[in-house]
């Protein structure tokens, strides 16, 4: 059965891919059936992704959450499934061009990394670890979407929007890009807010200490104050449009640093996901 | 200054500074940013002007929250619908609208407020930083070192906490196991111990594991991680005081008598090589009792075991408590975040009346269009704006 691990990471991999390839194509030909078509590659990636969690979840008998790889793939499955919630809520096809990049780059990591099934250690051995790391995906999820809608959002904003342009035509209104990014990180701000709280709750019932200054709960810290910002200063002053649009670019960065730079570059007591 | 000690650009000024110095503090790990006093001061600037902002809004909130229909203006962007007064009103309801209604001269008026629980959110969650905020200016006061000991040894406090516990507070070590689980993975490693507070024994028997620190008022005992050492005794050296018990780390070297001693584990059997760097390094598999000939004057080195030995950590922790009530706070604050966004509906009209004039109010535009669109559907027959 842990064979069947890599097919189908490949599969979800060529899904995800064949979904770009044919979103891009749509885009080229300003063709809405083939942007109908690349949604529906989508769905079949996210049954892909679905089933490798599911065979996961088999072979270590639990939830696939207790290392890089498990975290990666789950991440991949919110993304896209918040891909997939939005675009049958507000229509928003294009987006899938700059969603999909991010699948699939996630999807070649995950096909390039060690998928041997190694013991839980010691300090992972806790009921904690399926609310704290669940939360943290779903947060990143959100973001990931919420990323690409800023960059759909910001190339439109350059094109103009009345632009006789491909982008300026296929992509839905910028007050709705703007709104759409504004409901993801609305959505994935409390589960990040959550996921501190936990894995501070965590860490004192465990080791003793709720915050111990390791470089991924700082960098985590770092990514809930970028986004706090942007949900702060959209209330108090209504903060829309390109500069919101930046700070949702920044901190999707601090979400990407916060999960590879830190586990790569800075290992700390969180060194046991890669 | 009052205003600027609570505004938002200045919040976002030191939130970015909490930010980069965070970043900063990551990359030089060393500096020990966090416990600096330009890092508090970060903090404290951030707590004066998120609490002065906290307490200028609570009136605004407050009148808010408490609008009733002598709030609704006579004049507005009012949009007119084919309903009457019960119509709209059963529909209030329906949808679990807060309803306050005057009648004068005539004229009926309503204010339909919802999602009064999202609108408080914003503010439980300053106050719930506020109090996250003091918590964490008490924990970065909190002090913490490493104890190592084999079983046996009464083991004195780490140096970082003998200014709190003196020098005559020690643990002392009665069993340490490596704990497997069914499938031989190594479950757990588990220390058992008394504890002496400046010599008096305040804790007998007791057990830390991974998961699972001892607690003794502020102070903490974790096991934080175990050594392997291969205990070698030194005989026959000159300086008598190198005729020692030698207890070295697993693939470490030693000086012991001017001979670099190497240890290791090769396929499960315990390892010792001797070299004196001018001559080919000496090595072999060792028993306990196995003699190794130390130097060419006759110095040996007796192979004794291989001990285990506990490291524990110990720290004092402050203001854990207050984070924690924080933390409630901001979570209730964030679920309330999710209860739905605050709009109110402005309604006037009269007795008697088959239309009504309604306006929608909320800071945001999408909420404003949803809910004109429910209206909408609901009462299709919209007209003209007034």
């Amino acid at each position: 059965m842990e064979q069947l691990q890599l097919p189908l990471l490949w599969l979800m991999l060529a899904a995800y891919t064949g979904a770009l390839v044919v979103y891009g194509m749509g885009f080229w030909a300003r063709n809405v059936k083939l942007q109908h078509l690349a949604t529906k590659i989508v769905y079949v990636g996210l049954v892909f992704t679905a089933a490798a969690l599911i065979l996961r979840s088999v072979l270590i008998g639990g939830l696939p959450l207790n290392n890089g790889f498990e975290f990666g793939l789950c991440f991949v499955f919110v993304a896209a499934l918040a891909y997939v919630i939005m675009e049958k809520r507000f229509s928003i096809g294009a987006i899938g061009l700059f969603v999909m990049p991010i699948l699939v780059v996630l999807g070649v990591w995950l096909v390039s990394i060690d998928l041997t099934i190694e013991p839980v250690m010691p300090a992972l051995r806790s009921y904690w670890l399926a609310v704290h790391v669940s939360s943290a995906v779903i947060s990143y999820g959100a973001f990931a979407v919420s990323f690409a809608v800023s960059i759909a959002y910001l190339l439109k904003d350059k094109t103009g929007e009345k632009a006789d342009s491909r982008l300026a035509q296929s992509l839905p209104s910028l007050k709705v890009l703007d709104e759409i990014t504004y409901k993801l990180i609305f959505i994935g701000l409390p589960f990040l807010t959550i996921m501190l709280v936990t894995g501070a709750v965590w860490a004192e019932y465990a080791w003793g200490a709720f915050w111990s200054w390791d470089p991924k709960e700082t960098w985590a810290l770092i990514t809930w104050l970028v986004y706090a910002i942007y949900l702060h200063t959209r209330f108090m002053k209504g903060f829309k449009g390109r500069r919101a649009a930046w700070l949702s670019v920044l901190g999707f960065a601090a979400v990407i640093f916060t999960f590879f730079g830190v586990s790569y570059l800075l290992p700390g007591m969180h060194s046991y996901l890669v | 200054m009052l205003k600027f000690l609570s505004s938002l650009k200045l919040a976002v000024i030191l939130i970015a500074g909490i930010a980069v110095m965070s970043v900063l503090a990551t990359i030089f790990p060393d500096a020990n940013a966090f416990s600096s006093w330009s890092f508090r001061l970060l903090v404290i600037a951030f707590f004066v002007n998120l609490g002065l902002c906290t307490v200028q809004l609570l009136p605004k909130f407050w009148k808010q929250i408490h609008r009733t229909a002598a709030d609704v203006p006579e004049a507005a962007d009012y949009k007119l619908y084919d309903v009457d007064e019960a119509a709209v009103t059963a529909w209030l309801q329906e949808n679990h609208y807060k309803i306050s209604r005057q009648e004068q001269n005539g004229t009926v008026k309503i204010m339909a407020q919802k999602g009064k629980a999202g609108l408080s959110a914003p503010h439980l969650l300053h106050i719930s930083l506020l109090i996250i905020l003091i918590g964490a200016l008490f924990s970065t006061f909190n002090t913490e070192g490493y104890s190592m000991g084999q079983v046996g040894q009464n083991r004195p406090f780490p140096d970082e906490l003998q200014s709190v516990y003196g020098t005559d507070s020690t643990v002392e070590i009665l069993d340490f196991q490596t704990l497997y689980d069914d499938q031989n993975a190594v479950d757990n490693w588990v220390t058992r111990f008394n504890l002496y507070i400046h010599g008096e024994l305040v804790a007998q028997n007791v057990e830390t594991k991974v998961n699972e620190p001892y607690r003794h008022g502020n102070l903490m005992i974790y096991q934080n991680s175990y050594d392997s050492r291969y205990l070698l005794e030194a005989q026959g050296l000159e300086d008598e005081s190198d005729n020692t018990t030698y207890g070295i780390p697993e693939n470490q070297a030693a000086m012991i008598g001017g001979q670099t001693v190497v240890t290791a584990t090769i396929e499960g059997k315990p390892y010792v090589q001797i070299s004196d760097h001018v001559n080919a390094p000496r090595g072999q598999f060792v028993e306990p009792g196995d003699v190794l000939i130390l130097t060419d004057t006759g110095a040996t080195l007796t192979y004794l075991d291989t001990a285990e030995y506990s490291i524990l950590e110990l720290k004092i922790r402050r203001g854990t408590y207050i984070v924690f009530a924080g933390f409630l706070l901001a979570s209730i604050a964030s679920l309330l975040f999710l209860s739905g966004r605050y709009r109110e509906l402005w309604i006037v009209t009269g007795a008697g009346q088959t239309q009504s004039r309604i306006r929608c109010y909320s800071k945001s535009s999408m909420v404003v269009e949803e809910v004109e669109e429910e209206l909408a559907e609901q009462w299709p027959h919209q007209r003209e704006e007034l």
